[in-house]
C-alpha cells in the first residue's frame, strides 16, 4: 500500500488519460480562439478614432482580462457537456470492496474558533463515523493553535466533556501548540512529524468543516484503491448560515459549483488542486513532498508561504502524485462568511497568500496545470485592479483623442470610440454573456437532472438565479475596490493581519456600515456626478459599477441581515437542498449543539457572562489538573522569564482579570508558574485576590523542585492503604 | 442540627475520616446543612450535603497569622481541602495523605513547624499534594507507555469510591475496567519523523542571468566551431589565432 517516494525521481508526470488530453486541447483551442476574436473586435473598436499610445497599452490588458473570462466560460461549457452526458465516468469503489481500511487521522486545525461549535462538529462526525461501523480506522486530532487564553481553556474543557460523554472506537485527541509556527501548514506539518508515522492517510478539515462519516469512509476507500493518488479533494459546500449574503453564496456554490467543478476536472485531471480542507492526503507522500519552501525576499510576497494548499498540491504533482477532485462525493460541508466585512477580512488573508504564488509560477519543476492553478489564484484578486486600470486607461485614451481632435464633442468622440458601434456592442454583449451564460448552464443542468425541487421548485429556482445575478452585479464593484486596495497594499509592502474568522450570523448595523463604506459611497457619488457632467452618454454604461459604490452602505446592511435571509427563505428563494431536507450530519450537529449548549444563539456566543475560564483554571483544582495534563502531554510548557513572572505576581492582587490577554496565554503555557498561582490561590481561601497578591509578593517563591520534592511520597502510597496512617 | 465539641488538632486525621459518617448522618436528618463545631479557636468541621471541610474559626480563618493552632494545622486543612476538591473524599485516603504530605513538606525544608514560614509550608504541602494527584494519574494508568499523555475523566468519581482504592493494587481487574472507560489519551505517543526538506525551486531559465550567459557561451562556442570549420574549408587561419 505504502510507496516509497524517495525512490521516485524528482519530477514525474503520470500518463494522462486520453480524455484529459482531449479536454485540455479543446479548452485551450476554444479559449485561444475566442480570445483572439475578442482582441480583434477590440482593435476595431479602438482604431475607429485612431490608436494612441495609451490605447495600445490597453490591448494586452484587455487580452489578459478577456482571456481570463473566456477561460472561465469555456471551463463551464466543458462542465456542462460532461454533466449532460448520460454516463459520467466515476472512480467509486464498489461497496462490496472488503479490504480493511488503513489507518486514517482526521485533522481539525483550530485557531481561536468557537470551541462549542468545533467540538459539537467533532461529536457529530464521531457519531456519523460510528454509524458506518468503520470508526476504528479513524482517529480525530483537534490541533489547536489558539492564542486566546480563554478560548484555549474552553477547548480543553469541551474536549474533556466530550471524552466523558462519548464512547467510540475512534479516538479524539487534543493538542495545543505553544507556538503557531507556520500557521495552519505548520500545524499540519507538526502532526505529520510527530504522529504521521502511525497513519497512512489524513483527512484535513477546517474548524467549520462538517463531513459525513460515509463520505470519509469513501474518501479513504478511493485513496486505498489508487496507490498513486496523493490528494483527493471533496468539494466543500457552504451551508448553515442565514444572512442574505451567506445564503447568496450558499445558493451560488450549490447551483453553479457542480458545473464549474466538473469543467475544472476536465482540464485538471490528475493534476488538480487542493483547497486546504475537506480533502484526504497520503501522509507519506505529504511528508516527502510538502515541506513548504521559503520564498525568496521579504514579506508580504516573500518569506513563509501563507496559502499552503495550492503549493502543497503543486509539490505533490511535481513528485508524480495524482491530485484529484471528487466531484461526485456528497455531504462535505463548510460554512461561509455572513457579512461583506467578514468576507473581505477573509479575502485579505487569501489575497496575500495567492499573490505570493506569483513567484512560484515562474519556478522550475511545476506542472503546467499547477502553474495555471497559481495563475488562477493570482488573477482572482489581481483581476479587479487590472479591470480598474483598464477602465482608467480607456478614459485617458479617450481624453487624449479628445485633445488631439479639435472641436470634437464628447458625443462625437464617444461615437468615434465606437460605444454606439456594433462592434463595441458585440464585445460588450460577448463579455456579459461569458459571465452570465454559465449561470444558465447550471440552471439547465439542475432542471435536466430533476433537481429543481431541491432549490425550491422551478419558479423559485429561476427567481433565485435572477436575484443572485442582480446581487452579484451590485457586489462586484464593492469587491473590486477591496481587492484593488489589498493588491496595492501588498505590492507596496504592507502585510495583512492573520486573524481568526468570524463565522456567526452577527449582522451589520448602520453605524458600522457607514463607517466602513462611507468613503466608497462618497467616491461613487463623486464619480457619478463627474461622469454626468463630463460625459453623460457613458452614465448608462457605467451604471452597474456606480450603483454598487453608491449603494454600498444599504447593500452591506441588507447583505448581513439574517432576518432578510430568513424572509427570503420563507418565500422559497435562494433555497439549497440542505435547507429543504437537512442532512443527517447537520441534524446530528444541531442536536449536539442544542443538547450541550441550548439554543443556537447561545452556543454561538462565547463564555457565559461572568465566567472567566482563566480565573477558573487558577481557582479550580480539576480545571487546573486538566490543563496541566494537556500541557504535559503536548510537551508544550514554555517558562516565563523572572521579570514577567514578577509583574504578573503584582497584577494578581487585582485578580486574574487584571492580567492582560497577551500575558494570560503566556501564563497558561508556563505550567510551573501557573501552579504557583493556583496553589497560592488555594491558601488564600475566600479572602479575595488581594490576599493572593500579598501572598505572592511577600512569600518565598516556589523553588525549583529538589530531587526530594520531585518524588513525592512513595509510589506505593499513591493507592490508598487504609489504616496506614 | 448543630453539634459542638472541643477537638485537638492532632485528631484532625481521625475526624476527617469520620466525614462520610457525618455526611451520612446529615443527609439522614431533615437538616440540609450541618456544622460540627468543636469548641475552641482551632478548627471547625463544616459539612453540607456532600461537602465537608475544615475551617479555622472566625473571620481571619485561613490567612497568614490567622488564629490557627499552628502552621501545620493550616497546611493540613489546605491539603485536605485540595484533595477533596479533586474528588478524593475517602477518609482513609485523606487521613493518610494529609499527614504524609505535610510531614514530607516539613522534612524537605529541614525545619520544624514552629520556625518555618507558615505560607511557605502550606504552599510546599499543597505543591506536594498537586504532585501527588498528578502522580496518582500516572500510576493509575499502568498499561500505558507514556502515562503523562493521558487524562482521567471523571477522576473524582473513581477516587471517591473507597472500594476502588482499598484494593492492594489498583491494576486489579475491576479497577482496570473502570479506568479503561475513564482514561483518555490527550495525544498518542509521538514518533518523530521529520518532513523532507524542500528547497526553493530555482527560477525558470529565461529569468536567470546564468541561463543567458550559458546560452550565449554555448552559442559563441558553436559559432566559433562553425567559423573554424569554415576557415579550414577555405584554407585560412583559425579565428582564435587571429585574436
Amino acid at each position: 500500500m505504502q510507496t516509497d517516494p524517495s525512490r521516485q525521481p524528482a519530477i514525474q508526470v503520470p500518463n494522462q488519460s486520453g480524455s484529459t488530453k482531449t479536454g485540455r486541447f479543446s479548452i485551450f483551442v476554444a479559449t485561444a480562439t475566442l480570445t483572439v476574436m475578442g482582441l480583434a473586435l477590440y482593435w476595431q473598436v479602438i482604431s475607429v478614432a485612431g490608436v494612441n499610445w495609451v490605447e495600445l497599452l490597453t490591448l494586452p490588458l484587455f487580452g489578459l482580462l478577456f482571456g481570463w473570462i473566456v477561460f472561465s466560460f469555456v471551463t463551464a461549457t466543458a462542465g456542462l457537456i460532461v454533466c449532460l452526458r448520460p454516463s459520467r465516468a466515476g472512480v467509486a469503489i464498489p461497496a462490496t470492496d472488503e479490504r480493511p481500511l488503513a489507518r486514517c487521522a482526521i485533522l481539525i486545525p483550530v485557531y481561536n474558533e468557537n470551541p462549542r461549535q468545533v467540538f459539537a462538529r467533532v461529536e457529530a462526525m464521531l457519531e456519523s463515523l460510528n454509524a458506518t461501523g468503520q470508526a476504528a480506522a479513524f482517529d480525530i486530532f483537534v490541533l489547536s493553535d489558539t492564542t486566546d487564553a480563554n478560548v484555549w481553556l474552553e477547548e480543553e474543557i469541551a474536549w474533556s466533556r466530550l471524552m466523558e460523554s462519548v464512547e467510540s472506537r475512534c479516538a479524539v485527541y487534543y493538542r495545543h501548540r505553544s507556538d503557531n509556527v507556520g500557521r495552519k501548514a505548520g500545524n499540519i506539518a507538526d502532526f505529520c512529524e510527530r504522529w504521521g508515522s502511525g497513519y497512512a492517510f489524513m483527512i484535513v478539515l477546517d474548524a467549520d468543516s462538517l463531513v459525513a462519516g460515509h463520505t470519509m469512509v469513501e474518501m479513504l476507500r478511493r485513496m486505498q484503491a489508487d496507490d498513486r493518488l496523493g490528494i483527493l479533494q471533496a468539494p466543500p459546500l457552504p451551508v448553515g448560515r442565514e444572512s442574505l449574503f451567506a445564503r447568496l453564496q450558499q445558493f451560488a456554490a450549490q447551483l453553479y459549483g457542480p458545473v464549474f467543478a466538473t469543467g475544472f476536472q476536465v482540464w485538471a485531471g490528475d493534476q488538480g488542486n487542493y483547497w486546504g480542507h475537506n480533502a484526504i492526503l497520503r501522509v507519506d507522500a505529504f511528508r516527502e513532498c510538502c515541506d513548504l519552501p521559503l520564498l525568496p525576499g521579504e514579506a508580504p510576497l516573500g518569506g513563509h508561504i501563507l496559502s499552503h494548499d495550492f503549493v502543497e498540491a503543486a509539490l505533490m504533482v511535481r513528485h508524480g502524485w495524482k491530485v484529484r477532485l471528487a466531484t461526485d462525493l456528497t455531504d462535505s460541508f463548510e460554512e461561509c462568511p455572513t457579512t461583506i466585512t467578514d468576507f473581505v477580512i477573509r479575502d485579505q488573508r487569501w489575497c496575500q497568500g495567492n499573490l505570493q504564488h506569483s513567484s512560484l509560477i515562474v519556478r522550475e519543476g511545476f506542472h503546467p496545470c499547477s502553474r495555471l492553478h497559481f495563475v488562477s489564484g493570482v488573477l482572482s484578486y489581481a483581476a479587479s485592479p487590472l479591470w480598474i486600470l483598464f477602465m482608467v486607461l480607456c478614459i485617458v485614451g479617450w481624453s487624449i483623442d479628445g485633445w488631439t481632435v479639435d472641436g470634437a464633442t464628447a458625443t462625437e468622440i464617444a461615437g468615434w470610440l465606437g460605444w454606439s458601434h456594433s462592434n463595441a456592442l458585440l464585445l460588450f454583449v460577448a463579455s456579459m454573456a461569458m459571465l452570465m451564460v454559465p449561470k444558465i448552464y447550471a440552471w439547465a443542468v439542475c432542471v435536466s437532472r430533476g433537481r429543481a425541487s431541491s432549490f425550491g421548485g422551478h419558479a423559485g429556482l429561476l427567481l433565485s438565479v435572477v436575484l443572485e445575478t442582480f446581487a452579484s452585479i451590485l457586489l462586484s464593484p464593492i469587491m473590486a475596490i477591496y481587492h484593488s486596495r489589498f493588491v496595492t497594499k501588498i505590492l507596496m509592502g504592507g502585510s495583512v493581519r492573520w486573524s481568526a474568522q468570524q463565522r456567526d450570523d452577527s449582522g451589520v448595523n448602520w453605524s458600522d456600515a457607514i463607517r466602513q463604506f462611507g468613503t466608497m459611497t462618497l467616491c461613487g457619488i463623486a464619480a457619478t456626478a463627474a461622469l454626468a457632467l463630463i460625459a453623460p452618454e457613458f452614465l448608462l454604461w457605467f451604471s452597474p459599477l456606480l450603483a454598487g459604490w453608491v449603494l454600498s452602505i444599504p447593500v452591506a446592511v441588507a447583505m448581513g441581515s439574517p432576518s432578510l435571509g430568513r424572509l427570503l427563505r420563507r418565500w422559497g428563494l435562494l433555497l439549497i437542498p440542505q435547507e429543504i431536507i437537512p442532512t443527517d450530519i447537520h441534524k446530528a450537529y444541531h442536536e449536539v449543539l442544542h443538547r450541550r449548549h441550548g439554543p443556537p444563539a447561545l452556543a454561538a456566543t462565547g463564555s457565559p457572562a461572568g465566567f472567566d475560564p482563566f480565573e477558573r483554571v487558577i481557582e479550580d483544582p480539576i480545571c487546573h489538573l486538566l490543563h496541566s495534563r494537556v500541557l504535559k502531554a503536548g510537551d508544550a510548557s514554555v517558562p516565563l522569564d523572572d521579570q514577567t513572572r514578577e509583574s504578573i505576581r503584582s497584577l494578581m492582587a487585582d485578580g486574574p482579570r487584571a492580567i492582560p490577554a497577551t500575558l494570560r496565554t503566556a501564563v497558561l503555557k508556563d505550567g510551573e508558574f501557573l501552579q504557583e498561582l493556583h496553589l497560592t490561590r488555594q491558601i488564600s481561601g475566600d479572602r479575595g485576590w488581594a490576599r493572593v497578591g500579598r501572598a505572592l509578593s511577600r512569600t518565598p517563591r516556589l523553588q525549583p523542585r529538589t530531587s526530594e520534592q520531585a518524588s513525592p511520597p512513595s509510589k506505593n502510597s499513591t493507592t490508598a492503604q487504609s489504616g496506614s496512617g | 442540627m448543630l453539634m459542638g465539641s472541643r477537638v485537638n488538632p492532632n485528631l484532625f486525621a481521625f475526624l476527617t475520616a469520620t466525614k462520610q459518617t457525618i455526611t451520612h448522618m446529615t443527609t439522614q436528618s431533615i437538616f440540609s446543612y450541618t456544622t460540627v463545631k468543636f469548641p475552641g479557636p482551632e478548627l471547625t468541621l463544616v459539612t453540607g450535603g456532600d461537602d465537608c471541610r475544615w475551617e479555622p474559626e472566625g473571620d481571619d480563618r485561613r490567612g497568614n497569622g490567622a488564629p490557627v493552632a499552628s502552621h501545620v494545622d493550616a497546611a493540613l486543612c489546605d491539603v485536605a481541602d485540595y484533595l477533596r476538591a479533586h474528588g478524593i473524599c475517602h477518609p482513609d485516603v485523606i487521613q493518610n495523605r494529609c499527614r504524609t504530605l505535610v510531614d514530607h513538606a516539613q522534612h524537605a525544608s529541614g525545619q520544624d513547624s514552629h520556625s518555618q514560614n507558615g505560607v511557605d509550608l502550606r504552599l510546599a504541602s499543597l505543591r506536594l499534594a498537586a504532585d501527588w494527584v498528578g502522580k496518582l494519574h500516572d500510576d493509575l494508568i499502568v498499561d500505558c507507555v507514556s502515562p503523562t499523555q493521558h487524562y482521567i475523566s471523571t477522576f473524582d468519581d473513581l477516587i471517591s469510591d473507597p472500594s476502588l482504592l482499598k484494593r492492594e493494587r489498583v491494576q486489579s481487574l475491576g479497577v482496570q475496567d473502570q479506568l479503561c472507560r475513564r482514561v483518555c489519551r490527550v495525544v498518542p505517543n509521538a514518533q518523530r519523523q521529520p518532513m523532507r526538506h524542500t528547497e526553493t525551486p530555482a527560477l525558470i531559465g529565461p529569468l536567470r542571468r546564468q541561463w543567458w550567459t550559458t546560452k550565449v557561451a554555448r552559442s559563441w562556442v558553436s559559432l566559433r566551431g562553425t567559423a573554424e570549420t569554415l576557415c579550414r574549408v577555405v584554407g585560412r587561419r583559425p579565428i582564435s589565432n587571429a585574436n
